[in-house]
């Protein structure tokens, strides 16, 4: 930092009232670089020398302060007065951020205000669940965060995956021109950035973004090549036998387990088969003793994968995703409709697993016959957290959002988790007549019911889905969905009803405007 | 009338997390078997059922969010005040407005000095809605005085006695002070931070002894912030702090040379302390009407264990009338069990009444009446940063103890430089390096331009607390 020359003569303002002979006394800068080696070194090691002016002083004054005392007065005193140097200006960098280069208009005082009061409310485990819907409103309503929360709400983004969410990043190219980022820019951005934008080509252009993937195999660690590799498993088709068959010779292993776990999804592949041969031994057709006892798949969980109890659901949908029902059919000697025929007594994960596989196969004809043999809320959950939905088609995923928003109407008792879960699944609200029907179902009703009996009861242990409902319901009914609980009290439903008021406040304050567009508005 | 009781302020007076998290169970009406207010909305009681038979009696005053309960609860405020204050949020219409009973009376009575007429008679809602600073202001107020005649000449003949002794004392104590700065001249001042803390530590712990603790603070805090600042530094600061202290010395020592104001600064930095009621019945101190905005509700712990509690204000309007264009409402808490943040929150506008304390800068100040803001005055800042730079030196030059000042520019951007640096860099081309605690709270701000910048400046880095931008509000939280 540069001093500069400082003249310890007050300036006209600080020397107003001074007399003459006081402003003869003051001391010139020059003496005080000596004074400050003296303080420094010591005044045993090199005694002062006070400024002549200042050893006058001292001499007329019997009670003058120790000459010691008066040197580190005066020398503290002008390195008080010293301003600070300035920088060269073309050192600094005075363009905007390209936050604030964002052209989308950003969340108004009140919303800001509305979201930060929900998030308060959430128990950390919850929060990034509800951070990452409030998020997906922004971006529905083409809004996004105000750069002024960022800092506040980095916990949050750190935590989840709402840092790579499109209403906190800067404008990125959209479904129409993701095919346009080459590998080199690619391989520039931040790895879960890049990340995402393959996800979401992968998704607009499959054979683009296997291309991508080849282009950057090279340059990344294991780790990441097999995250790259893991996209393939949305629209997985014959077309990704290639790098697949490649990659399944890697060296890392989890890039092999990738390989080999995509290449058993795609029929015609060795590993294809040996999945098929391991379901066909563990599956079995049961026919009853007494003629009205009906035929069903027995399926020996343990035989197939091997897991514990309490992972069984789970891991069995999973070994048995991407089998074509057709395929397992045949290899028992029964037809494919016998095969769908038996699911309705048999255990509902094979029949998850085959929705899955429809879903992900756009096969619309299959589903609609698999879709009504889901009846348990389990499945919903199973479909989201088994990350069955990332690869289907929006027609596949509007199909089993009406079958899970069904399930949960018809449910006696709706439960937060499963709530959630559909809201992930759809990352949307309902339909207007589907979430009609889930304010006006039995259920809805016996559980607003049920919360409004006993207010006194411990909230921690009475099941609320309030808030989680919130989530699913389209803006034009939040009106008639709050009244649906107007009489429960806030400590039961002080977040969904702080949900509601965030997400009412986007349609009902003004954003505020970006620099360029407030400029502009301003000079009209 | 409470301005704006609102969840975010219920959340910065809690203690702790825990406290807010157990309000929650408490926030159901079933809980609470009576809930009222009276009738100009200023004051809410209510029972609140806990685990024994008699409920706790939980009261609050919403003016200046004071709260009272009786359950044995370390933590102030407890779950109670916390679940009371929500409810009075939230759900509002569950309070029944009633006489106030005795106990909430009594509790009032004990608060402050009683007031003519009942307790009940408080003043309007726009002329005194409420106290601030957390001292009562009521300046109209009686205080009760002794009334046997004998009793007061005794009791002022002991005064006298007590502060002249002090005054010896604080003169001993100064003797001391000066033997051990010539010490540390003698040694030298490029090693005097190596040993810092534990000699600061002796030097202050005898001056507390000799009823100085104010200037105790001052030497006690040197050794501390020597090792919070670049090593190569330390040697300047440890000069410049030296300088100050000892100038303080002489400055006591020759009080009767000193303007009026600079006495009052010289005489509170050593430690005498000027008492509220005073300072509000004081006819002759500055007094400041106007809109305010609070640009920093800021809560530090001291080593002494007391909470010390700062609230900012920004006279909002016009720059043109002289007055002083901050104030500083100060409060000190113990950590165990008063409030961790003060009862304001950055953004938060009001009208007020402010008395500042007699000073040659005059800075730090109390709310005599507060009341919701009239319209909404922006911040007008018109100085550019070689105007502030000369506002800061003209207060140093009348009161050499400021160690930091506020300070607002105008048209100005937060800039980067090469070494990832930040400034504050004006339209005509100054620049003033930003000392920043939490960059990355600040980092939004880079680049935008034409913000207003409210903080603090101690000659050396200038530390945010608050900018006005195109896009809204900025706060140091």
């Amino acid at each position: 930092m540069a001093g500069g020359s400082v003249s310890l003569r007050p300036t006209p303002r600080l020397a107003h009232g001074m007399t003459d002979k006081q402003m003869r006394r003051v001391p010139s800068s020059s003496d005080i670089p000596q004074l400050g080696q003296s303080l420094l070194l010591g005044t045993k090691r090199r005694p002062l020398t006070l400024p002549s002016a200042v050893s006058a002083m001292l001499s007329t004054n019997a009670d003058s302060p120790h000459p010691a005392i008066v040197a580190l007065t005066l020398a503290g005193q002008y390195s008080r007065f010293q301003r600070p140097g300035s920088p060269a200006s073309e050192t600094l960098n005075l363009e905007a951020q390209p936050l604030h280069d964002d052209p989308r208009p950003m969340l108004s005082g009140i919303s800001r205000k509305a979201l930060k009061q929900l998030l308060g409310m959430l128990k950390n485990q919850d929060a990034g669940a509800f951070f990452t819907a409030c998020l997906d409103e922004i971006a529905r309503r083409e809004l996004r965060l105000h750069p002024f929360d960022l800092p506040e709400l980095g916990r949050l983004l750190r935590q989840s995956d709402a840092r790579l969410h499109r209403a906190v990043l800067p404008p990125l190219p959209n479904a129409d021109t993701l095919h346009r980022i080459d590998a080199d820019e690619l391989k520039r951005m931040e790895p879960d950035l890049c990340m995402m934008l393959l996800r979401e080509l992968r998704e607009a252009d499959p054979a683009t973004a296997r291309d991508r993937i080849e282009e950057l195999w090279g340059t990344m660690s294991a780790d990441r090549r097999a995250e790259l590799l893991d996209l393939l498993s949305n629209r997985l088709g014959p077309d990704d036998c290639e790098l697949l068959a490649k990659a399944a010779q890697d060296r890392a292993k989890p890039v092999k387990t990738v390989a080999q776990t995509l290449l058993g999804r795609l029929t015609g592949t060795n590993e294809y088969e040996t999945r098929l041969g391991r379901a066909v031994a563990a599956l079995s057709v049961k026919t009853g003793r007494k003629p009205q006892q009906k035929r069903k798949l027995v399926l020996n969980s343990k035989q197939l994968t091997g897991h514990i109890r309490g992972r069984h659901a789970s891991a069995v949908s999973s070994a048995l995703l991407g089998l074509l029902p057709g395929d397992i059919a045949r290899q028992l000697d029964l037809s494919e409709d016998d095969l769908l025929g038996l699911l309705p007594d048999s255990e509902f994960q094979i029949a998850l697993a085959f929705a899955g596989t429809a879903a992900s196969r756009n096969n619309r004809q299959q589903l609609e016959i698999l879709l009504p043999l889901l009846a348990d809320s389990a499945a919903i959950k199973l479909f989201v957290n088994d990350g069955f939905g990332t690869s289907i088609s929006e027609d596949s995923r509007e199909m089993l959002t009406a079958r899970f928003a069904a399930i949960v109407t018809q449910g006696s008792l709706p439960d937060g988790i499963t709530f959630l879960s559909l809201y992930q699944h759809a990352r949307a609200p309902l339909r207007e007549d589907m979430a009609h029907a889930l304010i006006r179902s039995r259920g809805w009703r016996n559980h607003v019911a049920d919360l409004g009996k006993d207010t006194d009861t411990n909230p921690k242990a009475m099941p609320n889905a309030l808030a989680e409902a919130a989530l699913l319901i389209p803006a034009v009914i939040l009106d008639e969905f709050l009244a649906s609980f107007a009489d429960i009290p806030a400590h039961l439903a002080g977040t969904a009803r702080a949900v509601v008021t965030f997400r009412q406040s986007l349609t009902r304050t003004d954003p505020i405007l970006p620099i360029a567009q407030s400029a502009a508005e301003s000079r009209k | 009338m409470e301005l704006s009781l609102t969840s975010e302020k219920i959340a910065a007076l809690a203690p702790d997390q825990s406290a807010l998290t157990a309000s929650n169970k408490l926030v159901k009406p079933a809980k609470w078997p009576l809930l009222a207010g009276n009738a100009d909305e200023s004051l809410i009681w209510g029972e609140c059922q806990g685990s024994g038979a008699t409920p706790y009696r939980v009261m609050a005053d919403l003016g200046d969010l004071g709260n009272k309960c009786t359950c044995p609860s370390r933590k102030f405020p407890c779950k109670h005040v916390l679940a009371l204050l929500r409810l009075a949020c939230d759900e509002r219409e569950r309070f029944e407005t009633a006489e106030t009973p005795d106990w909430v009376n009594d509790w009032l009575s004990r608060r402050r000095p009683k007031k003519t007429g009942s307790a009940n008679s408080r003043p309007n809602k726009k002329t005194a809605a409420s106290t601030a600073s957390f001292a009562r202001a009521e300046i109209e107020s009686h205080v009760v005085k002794p009334v046997d005649p004998k009793a007061a000449a005794r009791a002022e003949a002991q005064r006298l006695r007590l502060r002249e002794e002090r005054e010896a004392s604080i003169m001993n104590g100064l003797d001391e002070l000066d033997r051990w700065i010539i010490d540390q001249l003698n040694e030298g001042l490029a090693n005097f931070p190596v040993n810092a803390t534990q000699a600061c530590r002796a030097m202050a712990a005898r001056l507390v002894d000799a009823k100085a603790p104010g200037l105790a603070a001052m030497v006690d805090d040197l050794g501390s912030r020597l090792f919070a600042i670049p090593q190569v530094m330390r040697s300047a600061y440890a000069t410049e702090r030296l300088s100050a202290i000892a100038l303080l010395s002489s400055a006591y020592r020759n009080q009767p040379r000193l303007p009026d104001m600079l006495r009052e600064d010289v005489r509170r930095q050593i430690g005498w302390v000027v008492r509220r009621e005073d300072l509000l019945e004081d006819k002759g101190a500055l007094r400041v009407t106007a809109e305010w905005q609070v640009v920093a509700a800021r809560s530090e712990v001291q080593p002494d264990r007391l909470r010390r509690l700062e609230t900012w204000l920004l006279r909002l309007g016009s720059r043109d009338s002289g007055e002083p264009d901050f104030a500083l409402l100060l409060d000190f808490t113990p950590v165990a069990n008063g409030p961790s943040a003060p009862p304001y929150f950055a953004g938060e506008r009001f009208s007020a009444d402010i008395v500042y304390y007699r000073s040659a800068a005059p800075l730090r100040a109390l709310m005599v009446t507060r009341s919701a803001p009239d319209d909404s005055t922006g911040w007008s800042p018109d100085m550019i940063v070689e105007n502030v730079l000369q506002d800061w030196e003209t207060r140093l030059a009348r009161h050499p103890w400021l160690e930091e000042w506020p300070l607002l520019i105008g048209k100005c951007r937060l800039v980067a430089d090469e070494d990832q640096r930040l400034w504050l860099y004006d339209e005509m081309g100054a620049a003033l390096p930003v000392a920043e605690k939490n960059p990355e709270a600040a980092a939004p701000l880079i680049g935008l331009p034409d913000i207003a910048a409210a903080g603090l400046w101690n000659g050396r880095g200038f530390c945010l607390l608050a900018a006005d931008t195109p896009i809204g509000a900025w706060y140091d939280r």
